[in-house]
């Protein structure tokens, strides 16, 4: 089967500054070269013109390529084609970029881009788009706090249909809102529209459903326990303003109480808070002395300005680092950190001891299965795909408060409204669009390397039953890496492959000899 | 896995002097893997020869092909008709594959593509590490499943050497002190006492240094034994 | 009608964006460049790019995005360490390693990117003229 390529050249000298002699030029130099058929037609950024294309004889061919000259966004709409014509088999070639815009015609340029475009085409196959509606009607909120209730009762005053995950009991009864208290989240998997969320809820577990899920960034998981029999007072960040004052010997701000134990992971939940909170303390005289330890001190930005503010109130910075972790002395109000920089062992007074019970984003059923950003410091790399500041790299799966990146506090509730917003036109829309073109693996050639599992910014190569890769297609964006990694060559996308790309690259340079 | 690495092209090119068609042969498992000698860089390595022979006016009719494990004679045996077709073969396979084909047709000229550099793990994507010298007498029972003949510069055999240092050995420091590793690893594992134990000295005749090995499986052969249950040699 | 042939494989992502945006702003694309879109840079193998030469380019553009801001996180990178692959295989078979070069630019960088295409253009001209013009397919 021959496909046959309309080229359809637009013929508005306004945009191309080339006269009528020069564009029928073009078309009888292609038509000499073309099985298919080229015809001039007026612009498209006319509604009239768009219109009378579905019009236009074509001569039997099934796909086309217009040659237009202004850059394809100013004309719209995909315009309406001749029956014959698939829609999925439809390209728009900008001309704008090879016209020679000081008014001269520029024929050879002109038939060398359209041959090649005719050339991609040829082999082009007709994909489409999948549209795959919601399954359920919920969002699920998950996150422990007030925030995350707040979050709820948000949505649902949206007229959302709310499920809440929480560790904690909550004897909360509002329209609209499930509450799914005393449970931890062990699993978060599906499509954006289609999520199942497992969890375990006194000692069973079980599953919901969701269409979107929003996490909001309070402790998910309250497993951190302030140490015990120590003379020292544990007061949690977030609410180190409700805290009795009284002016004590020495107040110490640490960053994540995992910090007194060698064998925990660290991280940087809620700098800033922290920050603004030791920096408060300082001002309001509360303790003699008042130090922070943290792993990352961090004074980028905005945050440089509280950290001056901080240090210049008398607020001392102490850094340990993985393997020097501080210590509470025992029976003592006194917390030892070793100074990287002197290296000596420093005894801080810390009758107070301020740490953050927020947010571990971080959770592994998160980062491994939704591939949730884990890195306040949003380097692309580890947060995933380019997103907005309150998406995840899975669409459906929002991020609010510190579960997304550090941020002054007061600038968490216009964050969560905006968000709000965004998840009610996800709902509103009520289906997924999910990719035309996506990867395909041939089981007999696949040798289980892993590979295209690692690969896949998308998560979306998966080894299965028989230790072969696959693909779910619902996950692939058809970015086409795990094609070009593979050693076997056992996957293609379609409208990528290599004869296809070979095709053209030979296309491209047939006219200049 | 065994571990190789292609040689540079203008190596390559050296060998193929006055030869016209040229196959090339590369293998589907370790090499593949470890991305030397499989499908994609026996094309790699055909385009670059492609483009020295237009360029240069050589003539070379380059044939591709890739085995499923070229050390298997029934493998290697699926193309012999190309080989016999070739002036010479150049193999992707690590050495095991280039004999393999050498030994089946030694009147034509194989050359080996691949430098094989060593068995090892690909600790993340891209990067493979050597973990295994096949020594022939494996003791990581007793240093909790840690190679010291390996990982360690000096296969040491009872601790650290005194170039060791935070961690890291003296030779390079950017490799991991395997002893350190052997303790922690013994920590974590509750047996410290294996490290104070001393062990005997290593049976090396069992390695390469005892010359070139050679295992026969007697439950395992399929040619007849004569009566006195001596093997007949072939 | 120019002499050269240069293809570059331009990126859906943000190349293109950067390539609209040049256009918007009134620039034209260099006269000897052909450009050869795919979803992603990083489909983009080696022997596709040694083949390209062979078919008969004289040099070749690889167009991503800024390699921390990959739209598909991976491939700008992947893309530049086959770039550099080829420029060191090049270099050992005694092919000029400036004929491929790796340009990343973000959705906004029309000018920039015309700018360097310029300057390739002017670069590749300047190197002896290949032999491969249609001699292998």
């Amino acid at each position: 089967m021959n496909p046959k390529v309309c080229i359809m050249l637009s013929d508005c000298s306004a945009c191309s500054g080339m006269g009528k002699a020069d564009t029928e030029r073009i078309v009888s130099l292609l038509s000499q070269e073309s099985a298919g058929r080229v015809i001039l037609i007026k612009s498209l950024c006319g509604d009239e013109a768009r219109k009378s294309l579905s019009s236009v004889a074509v001569g039997g061919c099934d796909r086309a390529v217009i040659g237009q000259w202004c850059p394809a966004d100013r004309t719209g709409k995909a315009p309406n084609m001749p029956k014959s014509i698939d829609p999925a088999l439809v390209e728009i070639v900008d001309l704008s970029l090879t016209s020679d815009k000081a008014g001269k015609g520029n024929v050879e340029r002109t038939l060398g881009t359209l041959a090649q475009a005719a050339a991609r085409l040829s082999l082009a196959e007709p994909l489409k788009e999948r549209k795959i509606a919601f399954a359920s009607k919920a969002v699920a909120v998950i996150g422990s706090s007030g925030r995350a209730v707040a979050a709820a009762k948000l949505l649902a005053s949206h007229g959302m249909q709310t499920k809440i995950i929480m560790p904690n009991s909550h004897s909360m009864k509002a329209d609209r809102i499930e509450v799914i208290d005393e449970s931890a989240v062990q699993c978060l998997s599906g499509i954006p529209g289609n999520f199942r969320i497992c969890y375990t809820r006194k000692g069973a577990e079980t599953e919901t459903d969701a269409a979107a899920v929003l996490l909001v960034g309070e402790r998910c998981f309250a497993d951190v326990k302030p140490p015990k029999d120590s003379k020292i007072m544990v007061t949690p960040l977030e609410q180190f303003a409700e805290r009795p004052t009284g002016k004590v010997g020495g107040m110490v701000f640490v960053d994540d109480l995992n910090a007194f134990n060698s064998e925990a992971d660290v991280v940087v939940p809620a700098w800033h808070m922290l920050l603004e909170a030791a920096k408060t303390a300082a001002k309001n005289n509360l303790a003699d002395n008042i130090a922070v330890v943290a792993r990352d001190v961090k004074a980028a930005g905005l945050l440089e300005l509280v950290w001056k503010e901080a240090a210049e109130a008398g607020v001392k910075f102490i850094r340990y680092d993985d393997k020097t972790r501080p210590k509470i002395e025992k029976g003592e109000n006194l917390i030892s950190v070793k100074d990287l920089v002197l290296g000596e062992t420093l005894y801080l007074q810390a009758d107070v001891l301020v740490a953050p019970i927020t947010t571990r984003p971080w959770e592994p059923v998160f980062i491994e299965k939704l591939f949730v950003p884990s890195d306040w410091d949003f380097k692309a790399r580890s947060r995933g795909p380019q997103r907005g500041v309150d998406q995840s790299s899975c669409d459906g799966v929002f991020l609010v408060g510190y579960s997304n990146f550090a941020k002054l506090t007061d600038e968490v509730e216009p964050e969560l409204s905006s968000t709000i917003v965004q998840i009610a036109a996800m709902m509103r829309q009520g289906y997924h669009i999910a990719k035309a073109a996506v990867a395909e693996i041939t089981e007999a050639k696949c040798s289980g390397c892993f590979t295209c599992v690692r690969t896949c910014p998308y998560r979306a190569a998966e080894m299965n039953d028989s230790w072969k890769a696959e693909i779910i297609a619902d996950k692939c964006q058809g970015c086409v890496n795990c094609v070009a990694v593979c050693p076997s060559k056992a996957i293609e996308l379609k409208n990528c492959t290599r004869p296809q790309i070979a095709k053209e690259v030979a296309a491209s340079m047939e006219v200049v000899q | 896995m065994i571990i190789g690495e292609r040689k540079p092209v203008s190596e390559i090119e050296k060998m193929l002097a006055g030869k016209k068609k040229i196959l090339l042969s590369g293998c589907k498992t370790c090499v593949a893997i470890s991305m030397a000698g499989g499908e994609k860089e026996v094309a790699e390595l055909a385009s670059a020869l492609r483009l020295i022979s237009a360029r240069d006016g050589l003539d070379w009719e380059i044939e591709e092909n890739v085995v499923e494990r070229q050390c298997e004679k029934e493998w290697v045996r699926e193309i012999e008709p190309k080989i016999l077709g070739a002036d010479c073969v150049v193999s992707l396979a690590c050495g095991l594959g280039c004999q393999t084909i050498a030994d089946l047709y030694p009147a034509k000229q194989t050359y080996p593509g691949l430098n094989t550099s060593f068995l090892g793990v690909p600790e993340e994507q891209g990067v493979w590490s050597e973990k295994c010298l096949a020594c022939g007498d494996c003791i990581m029972f007793e240093t909790g499943g840690i190679c010291p003949v390996s990982r360690c510069a000096k296969s040491m055999r009872n601790g650290a050497c005194g170039g060791s240092a935070d961690g890291k050995c003296e030779v390079n420091l950017d490799t991991d002190c395997a002893w350190n590793m052997i303790y922690e690893r013994l920590k974590l594992q509750n047996r410290l006492d294996l490290i104070t134990q001393i062990s005997a000295p290593k049976d090396w005749s069992k390695s390469h240094s005892g010359g070139r090995r050679k295992i026969v499986r007697k439950d395992l052969l399929i040619q007849p034994t004569d009566r006195t249950d001596m093997e007949v040699k072939k | 009608m120019s002499k050269i042939n240069i293809i570059a494989f331009v990126c859906e992502n943000h190349a293109l964006s950067a390539l609209r945006a040049a256009s918007i702003a009134g620039e034209t694309l260099p006269e000897s460049v052909k450009i050869v879109k795919m979803p992603c840079t990083g489909r983009l193998e080696t022997t596709q790019l040694i083949d390209t030469i062979t078919a008969g380019a004289d040099g070749i553009i690889v167009v991503g995005c800024l390699e921390d801001n990959c739209f598909h996180d991976v491939g700008s990178m992947l893309a530049r360490g086959r770039v550099n692959r080829i420029k060191d295989l090049f270099k050992d078979i005694k092919m000029e390693p400036e004929r491929v070069e790796m340009i990343n630019a973000a959705s906004v960088s029309g000018a920039m990117l015309m700018l360097k295409m310029r300057q390739f253009e002017d670069k590749v001209a300047a190197l002896p003229a290949l032999p491969f013009k249609g001699a292998i397919k």
